[in-house]
């Protein structure tokens, strides 16, 4: 069953310079208990997506349209107090650098406290123990004294679990994760990553997981998304986009993440396009080895193929 | 072999906090270390942060003075004697920010002019142009690019000058310290090649200090692995990925995603967060997070042996 599903939507910048495009028109849905990888390189709109679902763009920037369909309810078309209802309890999601969104001179125990108040009617002294409960189940060392712990005290590790207690203390049905393991070293990462499955398990919530290490989401996806300048090229199972790519672009970061000796890697060419200007046609054209006639003048849409949606010249249109 | 580089004993403590009556807490971030760099050669410093391979990239480029120990470049001590302008310039240091590297009000040209002018004061301005347009030509940017500033390039682009103003002055031993972190998949490997070509071309020798073990594998002769401020593994990067001999490779290699099974021969987890710099553990600094941990390794003071010929462990039990 889906428990999220995003329809045409379009997140636009608004600047002096003029209009980014940073999410053009994206669809894809998430089914209950699933993890959607989304991945992109900066500026492939992914993480202007991720806050999208949970109505967090600030202007300059603003959703022009689309729908954004969670548990039957359009959340485009929600007040800012029913969207606070949703945020945390039912759709939480996890940053890529806790620093920033762990205030530092509050003890960490009280700020995962203050989830349960902003939602439920009760007291932050009172819910304490349920905070430790918590930070046992992310296994955090040492729970009854961490609790009273500021966040310079906790290692970066610790802090990122802070922060996934923080967005599974409501049992929330959808997770969604931006980079939350980026700023980790590879040992604490794959820690953090068997954590955020386990939790995912026991709330049988549904996760969308945004990285730009397709590595990773690789191992722990179930579908894969692939972005390119506020566009999706590749959508399906991640067996099928990651063994079998389609889209050129695709295909070349996949390449260009194999473990090469002493030789050549293989490498894109150029650099991702302006979201202001994006190039007419196929927005990869100009960077991709395998353009002829119509990638600069056509636009190519979404077309099924082999269990998965492509949106590529190559594949010819739909019929 | 010849050795241009031979770092012997070197210890860097960093003051911590210093007690009025207490004593004072340093942080151990290169413990006494030897290292050699060869001609022509690529040593990749690999480790997780925190490890103290920046400080001692920094020691051995020249740019931070040890609190013990010798450094010698082509024979001469750096700190004790002192290199002479000329001998300094053969050392160079790639950040992994350009940001940081460049400064924002200098065009490109003034950049590299900079540069140049270091060697040849008494440059006209034409073959000044002439030179930085070349340079510019070597790490594959447009001659237009000499009249942009720092902010209207792409962060691969201004990693490139970096490395443009780098060979501007002929160097003969580059510190590239996680020169590619920074950038997006798709780039990192353009500088990758980049960074091997001009190694080959100019017979540059190399410390390339990483996490990232695909780029180490690709660009490096040598790999030394830091933990805590000690070197537990050392030797061919062949015989290291594929013979590991220590229990901290081993876990580095097994936790990072897609790793080749080849790579993958000890397949154990680390148990826990890495522990402070500040009191590192007794004996084996590993063995609070090393699943193969027995009583003896917590008293062992652990000195690199020789497990093959030039392949060098810290840890006795894993031959």
């Amino acid at each position: 069953m889906k428990i999220l599903e995003v329809r045409d939507l379009k997140v636009y910048y608004f600047l002096h310079r003029g209009v980014v495009k940073a999410v053009d028109g994206v669809s894809f849905s998430v089914d209950e208990g699933e993890i959607l990888g989304i991945a992109g390189e900066s500026g492939s709109g992914k993480s202007t997506l991720a806050h999208s679902i949970l109505r967090l763009i600030k202007p300059p920037g603003q959703i022009i349209s689309g729908e954004i369909i969670f548990q039957g309810r359009d959340l485009t078309k929600l007040s800012e107090e029913e969207m606070r209802e949703i945020r945390g309890k039912e759709i939480s999601m996890v940053f890529q650098d806790p620093n920033t969104y762990l205030n530092p001179i509050m003890k960490v125990g009280l700020q995962v406290a203050e989830v349960y108040e902003a939602h439920q009617d009760v007291k932050v002294e009172s819910i304490l123990d349920r905070v430790v409960n918590l930070f046992k189940k992310v296994r955090i060392t040492d729970p009854e004294k961490r609790v009273y712990s500021y966040p310079h005290e906790l290692s970066g590790g610790m802090k990122q679990r802070a922060l996934i207690s923080m967005a599974v203390a409501l049992k929330p049905k959808l997770i969604i994760l931006d980079e939350p393991t980026s700023a980790l070293d590879v040992t604490i990462q794959l820690e953090i990553i068997n954590l955020l499955k386990e939790m995912k398990d026991e709330l049988n919530a549904s996760m969308i997981f945004i990285s730009h290490d397709l590595e990773l989401l690789s191992e722990i996806t179930d579908k894969l998304m692939i972005m390119y300048a506020g566009k999706v090229v590749e959508y399906g199972s991640t067996d099928e986009v990651f063994n079998n790519p389609k889209h050129p672009y695709t295909e070349a970061l996949i390449n260009s993440i194999k473990y090469v000796r002493k030789d050549i890697l293989p490498t894109i060419e150029g650099e991702p396009p302006s979201l202001i200007n994006p190039p007419p046609g196929c927005r990869f054209h100009p960077r991709c080895p395998k353009k002829f006639e119509v990638c600069d003048k056509v636009e190519p849409s979404l077309i099924k193929l082999d269990g998965r949606q492509v949106s590529c010249h190559l594949y010819g249109e739909e019929v | 072999m010849k050795k241009v580089v031979e770092g012997k004993s070197i210890k860097k403590y960093f003051i911590a906090s210093k007690g009025l009556i207490g004593k004072t807490e340093y942080v151990r971030a290169v413990d006494r270390v030897d290292v050699d760099i060869y001609e022509n050669k690529v040593l990749a410093l690999v480790g997780e942060s925190g490890s103290g391979k920046t400080t001692l990239g920094r020691i051995l480029a020249g740019i931070l003075k040890p609190d013990e120990g010798n450094i010698l470049f082509k024979g001469i001590d750096i700190y004790q004697d002192g290199l002479t302008r000329d001998l300094r310039h053969k050392i160079q240091v790639i950040f992994q920010n350009p940001d940081s590297s460049l400064n924002p009000r200098m065009r490109i040209l003034e950049i590299l002019g900079e540069a140049i002018k270091e060697i040849e004061p008494e440059i006209s301005k034409e073959a000044l142009e002439d030179k930085a347009a070349s340079l510019l030509e070597d790490v594959n940017l447009h001659v237009d690019h000499l009249y942009k500033y720092p902010h209207e390039l792409s962060g691969g682009e201004k990693q490139r000058v970096a490395i443009a103003r780098a060979l501007a002055v002929k160097p003969e031993f580059i510190v590239a310290d996680e020169p590619v972190s920074a950038l997006d998949i798709s780039i990192r490997a353009q500088i990758i090649n980049l960074l091997n070509s001009i190694q080959k071309s100019l017979k540059i020798s190399m410390l390339y200090i990483a996490h990232d073990l695909r780029t180490v594998w690709n660009l490096s002769d040598y790999v030394a692995v830091m933990y805590l401020g000690k070197i537990v593994e050392y030797g061919e990067t062949e015989k290291v990925f594929r013979n590991v001999a220590h229990p901290y490779t081993a876990t580095l290699l097994t936790s990072a995603p897609l790793m080749p099974k080849e790579f993958k021969k000890l397949e154990i987890y680390p148990v826990g967060e890495p522990p402070s710099l500040i009191d590192p553990p007794s004996g084996c600094r590993f063995h609070t997070r090393c699943p193969l941990a027995r009583d003896e390794c917590k008293s062992l003071d652990m000195e690199l042996i020789e497990v093959d010929s030039g392949h060098y462990t810290a840890c006795p039990f894993l031959k």
